[in-house]
């Protein structure tokens, strides 16, 4: 193999929905991921209403998100960045304290 | 092997055109890379029409072929993750730029995917369900467009030599060849919307 030929082929996502972004290509993903992209919504609204709901708080309003990590990390990691966003400095050892389970991921996303 | 050493033997693969180290390298760093993107991607109506893996793919395509070209100095998986996530956030910044200069003009309705595959993205415009990142036609492009001596630098780091042997084989010093292929790189880049 010539060392020019770099191939990686993916399976592309169904860019039929509206909503097209998501970790996986499911259908349910999609309808997951549009359920992600109004909560960051929902949170960006209140949080500028001066009500911090937290991840923790999503979470258990939404217990379908444990069903993908992908999603529920999109929430928990997307808190650490709006808190960056507005001056605040999040320490990544308190979202590894607050949500172990995900510890490994977001180790790496922080770390990064 | 020690991880450094494990490492820099991966990117050397990566860097010769491996196939199944590119796959590995898609496998371990696209979570992260495609996560940046999903959470920064706010905007409803640039959600409409940006998706993280299309974003994904340009960006590991652009990381391929600079990487097969020698730019890159990485030690340890931090750092190939930090760059990436880095090229992740760089390139969906212009493609939102992008995307709001095409709604202002209001020339065009089309996705923004749609309108780099067109005309931007670097990649073989593949509409078939599979896709090919990083082929060996972007790397002839952009090898083509470097200057004999640029092309000889890079030839010399995609052989795995270091800095040091590249300045002691064809002169100058390791830091400024260093800098004379990265600044190449990005004029090539530029010049076919990299």
């Amino acid at each position: 193999m010539s060392r020019l030929d770099i191939n990686v082929v993916r399976s592309v996502d169904d860019r039929s929905s509206v909503v097209r972004d998501a970790p996986t290509e499911s259908p349910a993903a999609h309808d997951l991921s549009q359920v992600v992209a109004d909560l960051l919504a929902d949170r960006r609204r209140r949080w500028n209403d001066g009500d911090r709901v937290t991840a923790e708080q999503y979470l258990s309003e939404h217990p379908e998100l444990d069903a993908t990590p992908e999603y529920a990390i999109d929430l928990v990691y997307s808190e650490y960045l709006m808190r960056e966003q507005l001056g605040e400095r999040p320490q990544a050892d308190e979202y590894l304290a607050r949500f172990p389970r995900f510890a490994a991921q977001l180790s790496r996303q922080f770390n990064a | 092997m020690t991880e450094t050493a494990s490492f820099q033997n991966f990117m050397s693969r990566v860097r010769a055109g491996d196939d199944r180290a590119a796959e590995q390298l898609v496998r371990q760093y696209e979570p992260e890379i495609r996560r940046e993107i999903r959470v920064r991607l706010t905007d409803p109506s640039l959600r409409r029409v940006i998706d993280s893996m299309d974003v994904c793919q340009s960006v590991l395509g652009d990381f391929f072929a600079r990487a097969a070209l020698g730019q890159f100095d990485l030690d340890e998986p931090r750092q190939l993750l930090q760059l990436l996530l880095s090229m992740a956030r760089n390139r969906l910044t212009d493609w939102a730029r992008h995307q709001t200069a095409q709604r202002r003009d209001a020339r065009r309705d089309q996705s923004l995917a749609q309108a780099v595959r067109n005309g931007h993205e670097p990649l073989a415009a593949d509409p078939s369900p599979s896709r090919v990142l990083a082929g060996k036609e972007l790397l002839e492009q952009v090898r083509q467009r470097l200057t004999d001596d640029e092309r000889r630098i890079a030839d010399l780091r995609a052989a795995d030599l270091g800095w040091p042997e590249i300045a002691a084989t064809i002169g100058g010093t390791p830091e400024a060849l260093r800098k004379r292929l990265s600044r190449a790189l990005d004029r090539v880049a530029n010049e076919i919307g990299l």
